[in-house]
């Protein structure tokens, strides 16, 4: 009997700790730092990111194809994801060509993607007379794309009892879309071990 | 001292039993029924009249935006949800920061689960942004389907994390008071409706094959075969051997890359029945008192399944056959988060019988000392209050019942190419075929179909696409193309 009652109140006093415990926090809302290193998950998520980024931005400025300073037109296509997880592959992309971009040494054509609006944009300048005849955008001036960038994300994922490993392989590759050779291809490779405890 | 508490505990438990618990499969039964017969605005009118309060629960908000949505009126459904929505991101800030709070209250610890705030099975969170997203592709939204797909992808990770926590807490608060009890303790529980092949089978009860499998078709359409892949691979990873999922990652790149040629991508998405029923059965449980287990009479809730599973092999689309596969069953989502749930289930259960037999043990333990100390009308006392200690128990021991019931019990696709324009689709029914005009644009194109009993809801496309993705325009219908489903018995 006495084990009994002392079991409830071991449970009533540890229910009743948990609830005020858990009813006197307040949520709070702080900035971050967009670029500190972030290990909320073992998922993709921002650094590993900016970490594919930045390697891929780097190995390219240093390939012959660019700073043979000939600012070479590159488009972009698709990254392909291989992995099970919604990686926004575009998002790495876009990282990629805002860098080389800033960097004054390669110039990007429209991709795939954004062709329907620049095909929409050129006919509603052609076909508006509220604009003026000899600034609107002519058809037939677009300018080709001299190479193409595209690539494949894949990753491994390991998980026992107390430990889950994440493997990510980040692969690119830049094309010369005249004569299909490979001019620069380079991987980052990621592994993220989240342990319990 | 201890007699007055003990006379205290008593009126409490009584009063508290005299309160009305919520029976919910009760309260639903009849506004499901009049769903059935297609009277949406009767099923309504009941829904309200069982939740006439201002301060409406998140329960209120799923049932009434499932059934706005079963009437097609989507923006209606979709405001419900809205609610809904703030209801469950108030669980999912408090599961990322405060795991503690969903530890349950104490009124949960000391009468019942009833008495807890209604946060939602894990499932139901994930459905509500998935429907939400329905809602969207049937306004023909399809960014704004993308945010609530997108939502649902955040909501599974918060659900995963906030899990792992709760049941090793919930193990180990069960260690530290032992209350090492399973399923099968429980005498006479049907164990095998939430422990069997097609339950265990299951990765978790909250991800589905059909939100991820839409999620692919979402950002298809809108021109993202990286995250449309990584869609369709978790909607074969979790429902695998289902032809029809493997087969829309295998043609992703050629279908992403073939120009218009008139035709659309359809979608059909066939969901059938009613989610299962939380019936609140009373068993006993062993309850160690005084050194001795005894057997306790405790409320656990058994899954109850209201309308016979219904699932046609295929539809007919201008007459010809397009096979048909069940990629989820929320039926089976529902048993095993029943499965997940049933640890910290048992745990508080155990926790308000032990408290509930000691207080009785002790009230019919006083009142024989104060007997033979010669106090005939404190024992007396204290003999009624063991009295109204036990009546309170049983009366206030029943199982919690709330769960989403609106929603259906089955999910099943089929898939294909039609030309853009005027289509007529048949849907078997148990009693015979159930046909609708469609009307297909744009390069993608989703239709649902709700079948309730014999009841057919489509759930058309109401509006121009507002939404275009580059190269790939998903569907838009007119108003016009809405018509109301005829019947047809077709030999």
């Amino acid at each position: 009997m006495i084990r009994s009652v002392a079991l409830v109140r071991v449970a009533a006093v540890s229910v009743l700790a948990a609830l005020v415990l858990g009813g006197c926090a307040k949520d709070t809302v702080r900035y971050g730092d967009a670029r500190g290193v972030e290990t909320v998950t073992n998922q993709f998520g921002s650094t590993d990111l900016q970490m594919i980024a930045e390697a891929m931005t780097r190995s390219l400025l240093d390939a012959p194809v660019v700073t043979a300073h000939n600012l070479p037109i590159v488009t972009v296509q698709e990254v392909r994801n291989k992995t099970s997880e919604y990686i926004d592959t575009r998002a790495i992309t876009d990282s990629i060509r805002a860098e080389l971009q800033k960097s004054g040494k390669v110039r990007f054509a429209v991709d795939a993607a954004g062709m329907s609006n620049q095909r929409e944009e050129i006919d509603r300048q052609q076909d508006d007379e509220y604009y003026d005849r000899e600034q609107v955008a002519e058809k037939g001036r677009m300018v080709g794309a001299q190479y193409r960038l595209e690539g494949n994300i894949t990753s491994i994922v390991k998980q026992a009892k107390d430990i889950k490993d994440v493997y990510y392989k980040f692969n690119l590759q830049m094309w010369n879309i005249r004569n299909g050779l490979l001019e620069w291809t380079d991987e980052k490779e990621i592994r993220k071990t989240t342990t319990k405890g | 001292m201890q007699t007055r508490r003990l006379l205290l505990l008593a009126l409490l438990v009584s009063v508290s039993g005299c309160a009305t618990f919520r029976g919910y499969d009760e309260e639903l039964r009849a506004t499901l029924t009049r769903a059935g017969t297609g009277d949406v605005e009767g099923a309504i009118r009941t829904l309200e009249r069982n939740n006439r309060g201002d301060d409406k629960d998140l329960l209120y908000y799923l049932e009434r935006g499932e059934l706005e949505r079963l009437g097609a009126r989507y923006d209606l459904s979709n405001d419900a949800w809205l609610h809904a929505t703030e209801r469950v991101n108030g669980w999912e800030t408090a599961a990322a920061t405060n795991p503690a709070r969903l530890g349950g209250t104490l009124a949960a610890y000391t009468l019942n689960d009833k008495l807890l705030p209604y946060e939602g099975h894990d499932y139901e969170k994930v459905m509500l942004t998935t429907r939400i997203a329905l809602n969207h592709l049937a306004r023909g939204n399809w960014d704004d389907a993308r945010v609530a797909i997108r939502q649902t992808h955040e909501r599974e990770a918060v659900i995963a994390q906030a899990r792992a926590r709760e049941y090793e807490r919930i193990r180990e608060q069960a260690e530290q008071q032992g209350a090492r009890i399973g399923l099968k303790d429980i005498n006479g529980y049907p164990v095998e409706t939430i422990d069997n092949p097609e339950v265990n089978a299951l990765r978790n009860g909250y991800q589905s094959a059909i939100s991820h499998y839409l999620a692919g078709f979402v950002y298809e359409a809108l021109g993202e075969p990286s995250l449309a892949a990584a869609g369709y691979r978790q909607a074969i990873e979790l429902r695998p051997d289902t032809p029809l999922l493997e087969q829309a990652l295998a043609g992703l790149d050629e279908r992403v890359a073939a120009p218009d040629d008139g035709s659309s991508e359809v979608l059909f998405l066939i969901e059938t029945g009613l989610a299962p029923a939380r019936v609140s059965r009373q068993f006993s449980l062993p309850i160690p008192i005084d050194r001795r287990l005894v057997l306790v009479s405790v409320s656990f809730p058994v899954l109850h399944t209201p309308l016979a599973p219904f699932l046609p092999a295929a539809l007919q689309v201008d007459g010809q056959t397009w096979p048909v596969a069940e990629v989820t069953s929320i039926d089976t989502m529902a048993r095993r988060a029943l499965q997940d749930e049933m640890p910290g289930i048992m745990l508080r259960g155990f926790i308000r019988s032990t408290g509930k037999a000691v207080a009785q043990y002790q009230a019919q333990r006083q009142a024989d000392l104060r007997r033979r100390r010669g106090d005939g009308s404190g024992g007396a006392a204290l003999d009624v209050a063991a009295i109204a200690l036990m009546i309170g128990s049983m009366t206030t021991e029943s199982a919690d019942e709330r769960a989403w019931r609106s929603l259906p019990a089955n999910v099943l696709i089929a898939r294909g190419k039609l030309p853009r324009g005027l289509h007529h689709v048949t849907l078997p029914t148990p009693a015979g075929g159930r046909g609708v005009a469609v009307n297909i644009e744009g390069r993608y194109a989703f239709i649902g179909l709700r079948l309730i009993g014999d009841h057919l809801f489509p759930m058309l496309p109401e509006a121009p696409a507002t939404q275009r993705a580059p190269g790939h325009l998903p569907a838009s219908l007119p108003r016009e193309a809405l018509l109301a489903p005829r019947t047809e018995h077709a030999g």
